[in-house]
């Protein structure tokens, strides 16, 4: 095929320099496309490095694993490509978010029955915030992450890793609470997110717990106090009265409290202690 | 040569009542450095403290001068480090692939396309590439531990801290550790824990021998096999006094301790050497 008139050794030095015009650029492409000389004439202009570069990154592309939904979906919302990994990374951790969600959804549909009482309500008020808790529990730590060790010993804080999976396992548990409560909002209003601060303070409580004692029995001691302090206040009040406005400042605040007893022992999650 | 300096300074280690290490020192730039002992001697605790994996009770670990105990340093002596745990293990349903990968972000190695090639490096280096897609569950005990091996790789540490590497591998993975980590020893720091005392006189420069906790012996494999020199003799029937002693194949005994005179002495072995100094408590020698 011919080629068209002037292309030249300037042109395709221009080209791979990127100052073609586009009516050029075209040229040059079209020419390519058609001629293994003007394919070596252009790639002759182009550093070995930067082919060597541009070729790593294609033997990269094919050599990449298949990325599942999970991590896909996170990198389109903006997230880096090496966080998302991280996240997607621990299938006990994937797990955890369906047990999550299914668990919320359930105690929300049971709520959201037709003969629903503020007793209904009351029951996915209480169980609602104790899905990151139980998220948490499986996210991080010795005997949950089966390379912990390996993991301990790089640079990467373990702290920060916790957080990381904590926040993730918290916006899960939103999205599937929020889903819940969407269901039985007609009758229940605004009510129904008064789960959402518990469930913080109760997730920061637990990392908190988590520096003095395993994961899972922070995670325990925590749900079991919750659904220990709910029964109590709701047998000498009433259902909602732990989740009232006037209660909800005190979630925030032992939120806070705990996030700072969480930053100060931070170091805790730096090694792992094992009898060997 | 890219090694890191690691100076043990008197570490201890307690697990309640019980103490896994006693006051141990031993310093090392460069080389293959065993640490040999039997089981419960210690070995795996020395390990994981040298990984800043498990915090000594007492004492203090420097690698490069830097204090494993303490922040920044902890930080940056890990991103010289890699480790492989006395017992791998690695998410069943992920591909050995997508394993190195994450740990290769946890080494900070966030670039998608250069992070994907040192990943193939390390798979290549333990004959794991044409593995790379498999899930973990489908692979052997000695293909795991290959694949905890290749993840201490990466990064090209300085020190590389692996307990008990050679373990589930058949003898022609054996000789190919053995060729791989004293090459990595000729540029880094490598200390290995064994069991073995044949792996340990194939690969040494340095032999550290503990027990019950404590250092028994730090030298060499020449050294360690001088200290069974005229100790070593053959019976023909059990001896009566003998540190050790073992029935060989021809029905005679190997035995080794203080011999009776007019004994047929043999040339010791590292192992003689090795077992003379854990069968019975002793001071610690320097050879």
């Amino acid at each position: 095929m011919m080629i068209d008139l002037p292309l030249d050794a300037s042109l395709a030095q221009r080209y791979v320099a990127g100052s073609t015009t586009a009516a050029e650029t075209m040229r040059v492409e079209r020419a390519m496309d058609s001629s293994a000389s003007w394919r070596g004439l252009v790639g002759a202009q182009v550093p070995a490095e930067r082919l060597e570069h541009n070729l790593a990154g294609v033997v990269a592309e094919l050599d990449a694993p298949k990325r599942g939904f999970v991590e896909r979906s996170m990198i389109r919302v903006g997230l880096h490509d090496h966080v998302a990994r991280l996240l997607a990374a621990t299938p006990v951790m994937r797990r955890s978010w369906y047990i999550a969600s299914v668990l919320v959804l359930f105690f929300g549909l049971a709520a959201s029955n037709p003969d629903n009482t503020n007793g209904s309500l009351g029951i996915f008020l209480a169980i609602a915030p104790l899905v990151p808790v139980l998220g948490v529990a499986v996210a991080y730590g010795p005997g949950i992450d089966p390379a912990h060790d390996m993991t301990v010993a790089t640079p990467l804080s373990g702290f920060r890793l916790l957080l990381i999976r904590a926040v993730a396992v918290l916006a899960t548990s939103v999205v599937f609470g929020g889903i819940g409560g969407v269901l039985i909002a007609q009758s229940h209003g605004i009510r129904v997110v008064a789960w959402m601060l518990p469930a913080l303070a109760l997730t920061t409580a637990t990392l908190a717990l988590s520096t003095a004692v395993a994961t899972r029995t922070a995670s325990a001691i925590t749900a079991g106090g919750w659904l220990i302090g709910v029964a109590v206040v709701a047998r000498a009040a009433d259902d909602f009265t732990m989740f009232g406005a006037p209660a909800q400042p005190a979630y925030a605040a032992a939120a806070l409290a705990a996030g700072i007893v969480l930053f100060m022992r931070r170091d805790a999650f730096e090694s792992v202690e094992v009898a060997s | 040569m890219n090694a890191a300096s690691l100076r043990v300074d008197r570490v201890g280690h307690s697990y309640g009542k019980r103490v896994a290490l006693q006051d141990l020192s031993l310093s090392a730039l460069g080389g293959v450095v065993t640490v040999l002992g039997p089981n419960g001697a210690g070995k795996t605790t020395l390990l994981r403290s040298m990984a800043t994996v498990q915090r000594a009770s007492s004492g203090q670990i420097y690698v490069d001068g830097l204090d494993v105990s303490v922040e920044p340093d902890r930080t940056e002596a890990r991103r010289r480090i890699g480790y492989l745990p006395q017992e791998p293990r690695f998410a069943p349903r992920a591909t050995v692939f997508d394993i190195v990968d994450y740990l290769a972000i946890c080494k900070e190695h966030h670039d998608r396309r250069d992070r994907h090639r040192e990943v193939r490096r390390v798979l290549e280096a333990v004959q794991l590439g044409d593995r790379a897609d498999d899930r973990v569950r489908a692979l052997s005990g000695g293909m795991v531990r290959r694949l905890g091996i290749a993840q201490s790789l990466l990064g090209q540490p300085r020190l590389l801290v692996l307990d008990e590497p050679a373990a589930g591998l058949d003898p022609d993975q054996r000789l190919q550790l053995r060729d791989l980590l004293t090459t990595l020893g000729a540029t880094s720091t490598v200390v290995v824990s064994t069991d073995m005392t044949d792996e340990a006189a194939a690969i040494s420069s340095q032999v550290i021998v503990i027990a019950d906790g404590t250092t028994r012996f730090v030298g060499t494999a020449a050294g360690l096999t001088r200290l069974a020199g005229e100790r070593v003799w053959i019976a023909p029937q059990a001896p009566a006094r003998a540190t050790r002693s073992w029935r060989q194949p021809d029905g005679t005994y190997r035995c080794i301790g203080d011999p009776p005179p007019g004994s047929t002495m043999v040339e010791p072995t590292m192992e003689d050497g090795y077992l003379l100094l854990v069968s019975a408590p002793t001071e610690a020698a320097v050879a």
